[in-house]
């Protein structure tokens, strides 16, 4: 039973509809194309990308804030894109969510003890309208993010960036979710107060045995969080694998490209790994390249590249990558890139 | 060396708040040599801002109010000028990037006029030859096809091509000093890099001296030769960079480089600084990192102090500076 996953994301597929207007014709983007991955219980995944990437509409179609287009997403055994309604409902309390700004995802007009004890409200958990009871459960809950039954009848606004991160994850532990989705939850947060909520998810990972899909851009933060990674771009997984794989050897292209352009915070070596940065942008979803979506910026680009969309394949140390180089042309056939090297071998 | 290009000297910037006025930057002295790039690092509200925009007399007012000392550029206490000879000194000897690159440009303008306007105001050139200089700093920046793009409007460029525009238009004059605000910031990790060498670049060819303000240690490490740390609008810290890394004089300063994830170990809690900085109206007495410093004693709780050279041009605002030993990222 422990081994099956938590979540199971099979070829998940999301499109947004734009245009439509009098004079705009109507054109379809795929934010998210043909995406699998799967979170064990008690496991943290990241998710990493670049903006573009898609990694925020998968967070949003897994918690089915999005419908998507195509494939299904399966938490502990429930098909989540074949519910609807009551059933739906009925599954909610399992998948909880944190957002980026703690200023627009906590109501301003309502006290903290109330935004806390929505969740339990809505789903049915106050136990027959007992104030008190209810709000010794809020109490219980801000305690464990660190805060204290004095800050209940306050208002956001009181509170800094930091305090409110704390507000916004006491309401989505309220309910005991299995698995909690991490969009950007420390990004907005100064380095001081990032470590804070950092160090208390993990604390609450710890004792609570929920898992985390962890949605971030920052590379640093990743490294130190997660077990595994996936590594987006433009709409698709291009790599998966341990985290320690992934920052020690890793195998896309594009990869060593997003590692290698983090400035490492020592002056005497960032300045000797000093190189050439990648060059280009992500290109747009609405016109995306034939074959590899990353050929146009990748250094080893071959032919093939250019024409066919590679096959996700196995690598040595864990997890899998989608990128010719392994099986076409100088194959590496599950080898990783080694480090540093500009030209393919 | 030739004295500094810019010096300030004592600064005081006062906001009127709902809590009434408050010091948000105090005391604040900073220099930087010609050709010379000095990091100012801190976190959100410590006041790096309004510093930066007090060079340029930017501050709004109200609610803002430079109250104190004086802030000279190439010997002119920029201060004191008139606003005419103050807008001569804008675009032209100091020019400005800022972090949100859709926000600076204007839309309903293309590129070419944008940058056109501010060469044809300082430099005095006619219509044909302004653009002819707007294509010619789009393509030192390295935007492809400037001929094209310099006919498009700000929304038909990307995030890292629209700051790659914003940094064309700010060099477009040649300035001196380039005051570049979290210029990447708001940038993909991959066009940071491309933006942090096109900047590294541009600086050595046109030998201008560039002020940097950022919150990522990462960014300063890679650009910065000195830098300036400030914390709860007052600077408290002073350094050559690698001095700064692998030896911080202020606790604050090691609380910073400590917190840095990519220095933490796995399955351990990462080093935090405890607490929040305070807010402006309810700034702590003594030294005002003391409550959330590990080595503070009573002296710091109501002795403020100074800004003291330890030695080598490293200056540290810590009364325990010769007690303590304070360690770097190495």
């Amino acid at each position: 039973m422990s081994d099956r996953p938590l979540l199971e994301v099979r070829d998940l597929t999301v499109q947004f509809q734009l245009g439509g207007g009098l004079f705009a014709p109507k054109r379809t983007l795929t934010a998210v194309n043909g995406v699998s991955f799967e979170v064990m219980r008690g496991e943290t995944l990241a998710i990493v990308g670049e903006s573009g990437s898609g990694k925020s509409t998968i967070a949003r179609a897994v918690m089915r804030l999005l419908e998507p287009a195509a494939g299904t997403v399966h938490l502990d055994g429930d098909n989540l894109t074949a519910l609807s309604g009551a059933a739906l409902r009925a599954v909610r309390p399992k998948l909880q969510m944190v957002f980026q700004d703690p200023y627009s995802s906590l109501d301003p007009s309502k006290l903290i003890a109330d935004i806390v004890a929505e969740p339990l409200v809505v789903h049915g958990r106050a136990r027959g309208g007992d104030a008190a009871a209810l709000d010794r459960t809020v109490q219980t809950l801000l305690e464990q993010v660190g805060l204290g039954a004095v800050h209940m009848n306050r208002y956001p606004y009181e509170f800094s960036g930091g305090q409110r991160q704390r507000i916004a994850i006491a309401r989505a532990i309220a309910l005991e979710p299995k698995l909690m989705v991490l969009d950007e939850a420390v990004s907005a947060l100064d380095v001081s107060t990032q470590n804070q909520i950092l160090n208390l998810l993990e604390d609450l990972r710890t004792r609570t045995g929920m898992a985390y899909l962890f949605i971030s851009h920052d590379l640093g933060v990743v490294q130190h969080v997660a077990d595994r990674v996936a590594i987006t771009y433009l709409g698709r997984i291009v790599e998966t694998g341990p985290a320690a794989r992934i920052f020690g050897s890793c195998a896309h292209p594009y990869t060593q490209a997003l590692l290698s352009a983090v400035p490492e915070p020592n002056p005497r070596r960032q300045r000797a790994r000093r190189h050439q940065p990648l060059a280009g942008e992500i290109p747009s979803p609405l016109a995306p390249p034939s074959g590899c979506p990353f050929h146009a910026r990748c250094p080893h680009a071959m032919d093939v590249c250019r024409r066919e969309m590679p096959a996700h394949t196995a690598v040595d140390g864990g997890g899998s990558v989608a990128c010719h180089l392994q099986t076409e042309g100088p194959r590496l056939a599950g080898k990783p890139l080694a480090a540093d090297t500009p030209t393919p071998p | 060396m030739a004295g500094p290009l810019l010096d300030i000297e004592g600064l005081n910037v006062d906001f009127l708040t709902d809590q009434g006025w408050v010091t948000v930057v105090r005391d604040v002295s900073l220099s930087v040599a010609p050709g010379e790039t000095v990091g100012l690092v801190g976190e959100s509200g410590s006041g790096k801002t309004i510093t930066s925009l007090s060079v340029m007399r930017l501050v709004p007012d109200p609610p803002g109010r430079i109250t104190g000392g004086s802030i000279r550029f190439d010997g002119r206490d920029l201060l004191t000028l008139p606003e005419r000879a103050m807008r001569q000194v804008r675009g032209n000897d100091i020019a400005m990037v800022f972090q949100e690159s859709m926000t600076s440009l204007n839309p309903a303008f293309t590129i070419g006029d944008q940058i056109a306007e501010a060469v044809r105001h300082h430099l005095g050139l006619g219509r044909r030859a302004a653009v002819d200089r707007a294509v010619e700093v789009l393509d030192l920046v390295g935007i492809p096809a400037p001929r094209d793009r310099v006919d498009h409007y700000p929304h038909e460029f990307s995030g890292g091509m629209r700051q790659r525009a914003a940094i064309a238009m700010a060099l477009a004059c040649e300035p001196r000093l380039l005051i570049a605000d979290e210029p990447t910031t708001a940038l993909d990790v991959t066009v940071q890099a491309q933006v942090l060498e096109l900047l590294r670049s541009l600086q050595q060819r046109l030998g201008m001296a560039m002020l940097f303000i950022t919150h990522n240690l990462g960014v300063v490490a890679d650009v910065c030769d000195r830098v300036s740390v400030m914390y709860a609008g007052q600077v408290v810290e002073v350094a050559d960079v690698v001095d700064l890394f692998e030896a911080p004089a202020h606790p604050y300063t090691e609380g910073l480089l400590r917190s840095m994830p990519q220095l933490g170990v796995r399955g351990e809690p990462l080093a935090t600084i405890p607490g929040n900085p305070p807010l402006p109206w309810a700034m702590p007495e003594g030294c005002r990192f003391h409550p959330r410093c590990p080595y503070a004693t009573d002296a710091c709780r109501s002795g403020a102090p100074a800004l003291t050279e330890r030695g080598g041009g490293h200056f540290s605002r810590c009364l325990r500076l010769a007690e303590i030993e304070l360690t770097g990222a190495v």
